[in-house]
């Protein structure tokens, strides 16, 4: 297995200097240049100009800005902020922990659901609890985030307050004031008032989640209670329970191992839009905040990341393979 | 016979007596007190968090962080609030309020004296005040913000700063005494009120020192702070802030918070500030402010979009402000259009649009219509054209002269129900924006008004986003590639009371921005006019005010003959409440100046 692994690695590299390169090209070609921002200012002279485009190498030619970029890369070096001046690692590292406990929350809690509910609609396939929740599943599924998000805000926040005189909900952010923490600092605040602002985004993001998660294990499920080793332990005289889960489980394993390790990035990468919604100060929001502005070296440090995470979701899924299911060799 | 009730009937009375309880017992806001009272945290929302604490006028223009840094970061000036009452003819110097500085240098009081093509300005220092820090304040700290910004390193500034316009002016800086500076200029530069003006105007000069101990770079090197009661520790000047004003640096959080503290200390007096602590709220956009101000989470919303006004209007325990700026919604008109070229069909277009009813419905009345040359409006008032032309709403007159120039309304064929030029060629334009509600909605009142008069608009949807509509030239940016017809935005002053900066920059041909001068300037109606440039030149020479004003009366003279631009309405800030707070003043520029003067009324 350990070759496989090193082999893996290996073949990922050339993989990744090709999207570093595409990712950079991209950025480049966008008709959008990060200077403009910089550059947008009555005041400026062209003094001014070629002074701020120096200072970023922004006059440089495109290969040079590229080789000088792979040069910092190899040093563990994501570039640096245009606006922030912060490096893109720092900025990475104040966000990350608050993206991991949201999405952390809810990936758990979706498991914690999905995986019942897809085990007892397979079970009970076409009867009325597997109508309601195939039901459920689909408008779940279908609920657009941000307008969901929004729903929740109104419902539980806005309102209660308005015609009751409290929040049910806080409308965004992760803590009220004077209960702040910084994640990043590995200062939790007020933990119940974190655990509150945590609870609305955390149901936007399951609820999709759980949808799409409960049907897989439903699918994959019902592919395997059909198997005949599902009738000979069975016939065997093992309780259903032991059927289901010892048997039937566990071999539906392999495509809900595939689905959790394309999700590895997304952990990290963070919820664009809730993230926008709530005002939750994550990596989603400052990918969005950074597009916005032209932040390319951040954008692209977040990309490089992403791109780095699903190789090794990819590879830690292949490798989970094995542990759900023996029969599988590693060469 | 008794009837008995059911006992989902009492159950639902009970719980609809329940509710009616909770709503009755709900908090509800009452009338404010008028006496200033100490203490009290406040938290005001911004949806614009900038990601440097220097994007203040240093290394980026933005109104947010200039907002959020006014309470720590002072300058020798600060501006007025809107609502302050300002004497019948109002002078430049009129407009400012001395922070650090005791008093405005003017030529009038002798503290500016003009040398041939050469002046000295001769600033009076503020005695007793402190950095947040303990450092006391002296000219050293001017002199040393002189040499930050150009002295010590001229055109080859480690650090990125956003412009040295202005700067480069200054040939040297000398302090005779602790509270005296005096900036000699290597030419006669009548902006001089900016250059150390406003928050962050005056940097402290013992931190600088370390920063230049270092590669030179404020961005970049850290300096060591201990602040009694506020932030103590090391970091660089874009993450921390070290001022006189009467709030302190604490803390920033970034996507979430930053905290300022009351300075014990502060030079105003008065007991003041009265507050304890405001906290800045970073949120995503100005919807979510709002949500907040419904459910009490934030007290202040700063720079809410004039499209909230309707929802504002409905917050009965909330105070909408509605802040005229110096600043105008407009029409941009490509001048080397074939059609928008003549004159005439300008002023035809400037007469078509009601203008009037975009402020009555869209802008509920908050605003007003400018004068058609809007160069000298609310801070810049003081250069405005005594009889500044007003082109009133004629759609009769438009139509009129549009005949008399042979501007002919199509029965039939392919430009039928619209005009042709005496050319023949059907008169179609385009119209540009971007995409912001309010603006589309505009967009839809002025098609519909153009169409009016048988000027057709193409494609009105075909809107931007703001970076793509504000790109430079060299990345195809719409009105900086004077890609368009007719361009709707609004551009702003840089600093109060100032028009230099918009004037010049907007309508001197010299600032027609191509690609061969580095994309520099922001006349992107390609406006070159011999005698508008002459008057432009003249007022930017000059610090004599009279003579200034009478060269801004001339160009706005010009401009409203020529008529590079429709203006539409006079820009709003809005900013909205919670109605517990007190001691608020409006300030188009720095939304949270005067914030020792806030206090708790409830």
């Amino acid at each position: 297995m350990t070759t496989y692994a090193v082999r893996r690695i290996l073949q990922a590299i050339p993989l990744l200097l090709v999207i570093s390169f595409v990712l950079f090209a991209i950025l480049q070609v966008l008709p959008e240049k990060p200077w403009d921002l910089l550059l947008r200012n009555p005041r400026m002279t062209a003094a001014d100009r070629a002074r701020l485009l120096a200072y970023y190498g922004f006059n440089q030619p495109f290969l040079t800005q590229y080789l000088t970029y792979m040069r910092n890369l190899l040093h563990f070096d994501l570039g640096f902020s245009y606006f922030s001046h912060q490096t893109t690692v720092s900025l990475i590292a104040e966000r990350l922990p608050n993206t991991a406990l949201l999405m952390g929350t809810a990936y758990i809690f979706t498991l914690l659901v999905a995986i019942p509910i897809g085990i007892v609609a397979a079970v009970k396939q076409y009867s009325k609890l597997d109508n309601f929740l195939t039901t459920g599943a689909f408008i779940g599924i279908s609920l657009p985030q941000f307008w969901f998000g929004l729903m929740l805000i109104i419902l539980l926040s806005v309102l209660p307050y308005q015609h009751l005189g409290f929040r049910l909900f806080p409308t965004d952010g992760m803590w009220d004031s004077g209960h702040e923490g910084n994640l990043a600092h590995l200062n939790l605040g007020d933990p119940l008032n974190l655990a509150w602002h945590l609870v609305l985004p955390g149901i936007v993001l399951a609820v999709q989640s759980i949808a799409q998660y409960s049907r897989f294990v439903r699918s994959s499920m019902l592919d395997v209670l059909s198997q005949d080793y599902i009738r000979t332990a069975r016939a065997k005289g093992l309780s259903q329970l032991r059927v289901v889960v010892r048997h039937g489980f566990r071999n539906s394993l392999l495509p809900l191992i595939t689905l959790m390790g394309l999700d590895v990035p997304q952990l990290f990468a963070g919820a664009l839009i809730t993230e926008q919604v709530f005002t939750w100060p994550g990596m989603g929001r400052l990918f969005w905040e950074s597009a916005g502005k032209g932040d390319y070296q951040v954008l692209l440090g977040i990309m490089i990341i992403l791109a780095v995470l699903v190789v090794v979701g990819n590879l830690i899924a292949d490798l989970a393979y094995g542990w759900a299911d023996p029969r599988i060799q590693y060469r | 016979m008794t009837e008995t009730c059911p006992r989902w009937l009492r159950l639902l009375v009970v719980a609809t007596a329940g509710t009616v309880l909770l709503v009755a017992c709900a908090p509800t806001a009452g009338p404010p007190t008028t006496s200033p009272k100490a203490g009290g945290k406040l938290t005001v929302a911004s949806w614009q968090e900038q990601d440097s604490l220097l994007a203040c006028n240093i290394t980026s223009a933005a109104s947010h962080a200039c907002a959020y840094i006014n309470p720590t970061m002072e300058g020798l000036l600060t501006v007025k609030a809107n609502q302050d009452p300002l004497p019948t003819n109002p002078k430049l110097s009129d407009y400012w309020v001395p922070e650090l500085a005791t008093e405005v240098p003017t030529l009038e009081n002798g503290d500016v004296k003009v040398n041939g093509n050469k002046m000295d300005v001769t600033w009076k220092l503020r005695h007793g005040v402190k950095w947040h820090d303990g450092v006391a304040f002296s000219s050293k700290d001017v002199k040393a913000t002189f040499d930050f910004w150009w002295l010590k390193y001229r055109d080859k500034n480690p650090t990125p700063l956003i412009s040295t316009s202005g700067w480069d002016q200054v040939d040297s800086v000398d302090t005779p005494d602790d509270f005296t500076a005096i900036v000699h200029f290597k030419s006669v530069y009548a902006a001089y009120l900016t250059l150390g003006t406003g928050p962050y105007g005056v940097l402290p000069e013992h931190l600088l020192q370390q920063v230049w101990a270092q590669t030179g770079d404020i961005t970049h090197d850290k300096v060591t702070v201990s602040i009694a009661n506020g932030y103590s520790g090391s970091d660089t000047l874009d993450k921390i802030m070290v001022g006189t004003g009467p709030f302190m640096f604490k803390e920033w959080v970034t996507g979430d918070h930053l905290t300022l503290v009351r300075n014990p200390h502060w030079w105003g007096g008065g007991g003041r500030p009265y507050l304890n602590e405001i906290r800045i709220k970073f949120d995503a956009d100005a919807n979510t402010e709002l949500n907040e101000l419904r459910t009490n989470t934030i007290d202040m919303a700063l720079d809410l979009r004039p499209s909230l006004l309707p929802s504002l209007s409905r917050q009965s325990d909330v105070t909408t402000v509605t802040i005229l700026d110096s600043a105008t919604e407009h029409l941009d008109i490509n001048l080397h259009n074939t059609f928008l070229k003549d004159v005439t069909l300008r002023k035809a277009i400037l007469m078509a649009i009601d203008r009037q009813r975009i402020v009555d419905t869209l802008l509920l009345g908050r605003t007003v219509v400018p004068p058609d040359a809007w160069m000298c409006i609310q801070t810049g008032a003081w250069c405005l054209d005594p009889n500044a032309k007003h082109t009133p709403y004629d759609v009769a007159a438009a139509n009129k002269l549009l005949n008399d120039a042979g501007y002919k309304l199509q029965t039939s064929g392919p430009c039928k129900g619209f005009r042709t030029d005496p050319q023949g060629r059907c008169v179609q334009l385009h119209l540009i924006t971007t995409t912001l509600p309010l603006r589309e909605e505009q967009e839809v009142v002025i098609a519909s008004d153009l169409a009016g008069i048988g000027i057709q608009i193409i494609k009105p949807f075909a809107n931007v986003p703001a970076s793509r509509m504000f790109g430079s030239c060299t990345s195809g940016g719409i009105i900086y590639s004077h890609n368009f017809d007719l361009a709707m935005y609004t551009n702003n002053y840089s600093y109060p009371a100032e028009p230099d900066s918009l004037a010049y920059t907007a309508y001197h041909s010299s600032q027609i921005p191509t690609d061969a001068n580095g994309c520099v300037g922001q006349n992107t109606t390609y406006m070159s006019d011999p005698q508008l440039d002459q008057a432009l030149d003249q007022a930017r020479l000059s610090v004599k005010l009279s003579d200034r004003k009478d060269k801004y009366i001339v160009a706005q003279r010009r401009l409203a003959d020529v008529i590079p631009e429709i203006p539409l309405y006079q820009a709003v800030d809005v900013e909205a409440y919670n109605k517990k707070l007190a001691g608020y003043k409006g300030n188009e520029f720095w939304w949270m100046n005067q914030s020792a003067d806030w206090y708790i009324s409830q």
